[in-house]
């Protein structure tokens, strides 16, 4: 090793960062080489002024005032009972809780929503079925002849190409139903009006929406009107049937 | 590991504060050195003690704090910087004044902590990072490599040159002020 060498490695010597064959190497020239010890000690001494030129600079220094606050304010968080920390690990255990609940609801509602429209549907299309269809032949010779304060509900679907055939209060299974019986183009047209017996479905959004199914090879259009419930059941195409419903609806709300 | 759920939260704390806060006047003086402001040096220093309380439970028991800490910081200060587009990738032409130093200068004698640490100021901070992370803080080459997240033989190379540069430096100083030895000894 010439002094070159030594002074191209002399920093990672001081830093102790080299390997213990080049250590031996160094050693080996400093014992002979004043000038290279004189460089050496020179460095040292400035990474030691370095050291302490940073570390005693007061701009380099830590405000104590800054330093109390500091300290305190992380106290506070790592001793606070109900910390970020709490909450880090308790935030997806209840984001999990609270979306199965959602889900559960949800599913719940719906559960309930469609058993009470199904049961209500069943009802429904058991009058069409065994009240218009069976009698509807001994209705159309009332035909013109029926109050109309009895048939205002219903009045707005009637042109010359649909009659109003009867209406009377009918009853299966224990509910009760106002039956508007009508034919339009020989086919035969109940409308059915029932009170809701569930108030979360008379809210608004329900008004709204007319809910269109084919049932046991009939067509059914069935909405929310205030407190009551009312089914449209024909035979007709789902597009007939659902636009004698809205004809409907459009007639109640006006 | 400190795992907070086999602690308590107080023995957190005293953990916390043995190995982590007393480290914060190191941490400071390494924040005021890269962002040169004290209100930025202050945040930057809360910051990296917020975010080492918060991941405190990943800190490993008999692993250099201090640097871990450091490598936290660094990170912050990345981010700050990225946000406020002051980020600078390694400038080629700064490498290159760094090559061009034809001879090892000399180190002037007599000289004070004040002159050494404007003559540090003077060198490009991609240099003085490394030279004051590894000659004030002492932090070993693979720790520097991980604090930075460079390749050791970056921190190695850019040591080279940043002590190297320092000497320039206060070569140059001591020749202004008319003292210092006369560089480019024949030697070997």
């Amino acid at each position: 090793m010439n002094c070159r060498d030594f002074r191209e490695i002399a920093d990672t010597y001081l830093s102790d960062e080299l390997l213990v064959e080049t250590n031996h190497e160094v050693f080996q020239h400093l014992e002979n080489c004043a000038e290279c010890r004189q460089e050496l000690s020179l460095r040292r001494e400035v990474r030691q002024r370095l050291r302490a030129s940073l570390i005693n600079a007061p701009e380099f220094k830590l405000n104590p005032v800054f330093a109390n606050k500091l300290k305190s304010k992380l106290k506070d968080t790592a001793l606070r009972p109900n910390s970020w920390l709490n909450w880090k690990l308790l935030t997806p255990v209840l984001a999990t809780l609270l979306i199965a609940i959602s889900l559960s609801f949800a599913l719940f509602y719906r559960k309930s929503e469609t058993g009470f429209l199904t049961e209500i549907s069943q009802k429904a299309i058991n009058r069409h079925e065994d009240c218009g269809l069976r009698h509807f032949k001994e209705w159309e010779e009332q035909i013109g002849k029926i109050p109309a304060e009895k048939i205002s509900f219903v009045k707005s679907l009637q042109n010359k190409d649909t009659e109003i055939l009867e209406v009377h209060d009918c009853e299966f299974a224990g509910k009760r139903f106002t039956h508007y019986v009508l034919e339009r183009n020989g086919k035969v047209i109940s409308v059915l009006k029932t009170a809701s017996e569930n108030a979360a479905e008379t809210n608004s959004n329900k008004e709204s929406s007319i809910v269109c199914e084919k049932t046991q090879g009939l067509q059914m259009s069935s909405f929310f009107a205030g407190p009551e419930l009312v089914f449209v059941i024909s035979e007709l195409s789902e597009a007939d049937n659902l636009s004698i419903a809205r004809q409907l609806s459009d007639s109640i709300k006006a | 590991m400190f795992g907070f759920g086999k602690t308590t939260t107080n023995e957190n704390w005293v953990n916390f504060e043995r190995e982590a806060l007393s480290h914060s006047e190191d941490l400071y003086r390494v924040a005021m050195w890269m962002v040169r402001d004290v209100e930025e040096a202050q945040d930057l220093t809360q910051e990296t003690l917020m975010q080492a309380l918060k991941s405190f439970h990943r800190y490993e028991l008999g692993t250099n704090c201090k640097a871990w800490m450091m490598t936290i910081m660094h990170h912050l200060n990345s981010k700050r910087r990225m946000k406020l587009g002051r980020l600078q990738l390694v400038e080629d032409t700064e490498e290159r004044i760094a090559e061009t130093i034809a001879f090892e200068p000399s180190i002037p004698q007599n000289i004070t902590d004040q002159e050494v640490l404007e003559a540090l100021k003077k060198v490009s901070p991609q240099f003085s990072q490394v030279v004051v992370l590894a000659d004030v803080e002492d932090f070993a080459y693979k720790e520097i490599s991980q604090i930075l997240d460079i390749p050791i033989g970056t921190v190695m190379s850019r040591l080279h040159r940043g002590r190297k540069l320092l000497r320039s430096e206060l070569a140059n100083y001591a020749r202004n002020y008319g003292f210092g030895r006369d560089q480019e000894e024949a030697c070997g």
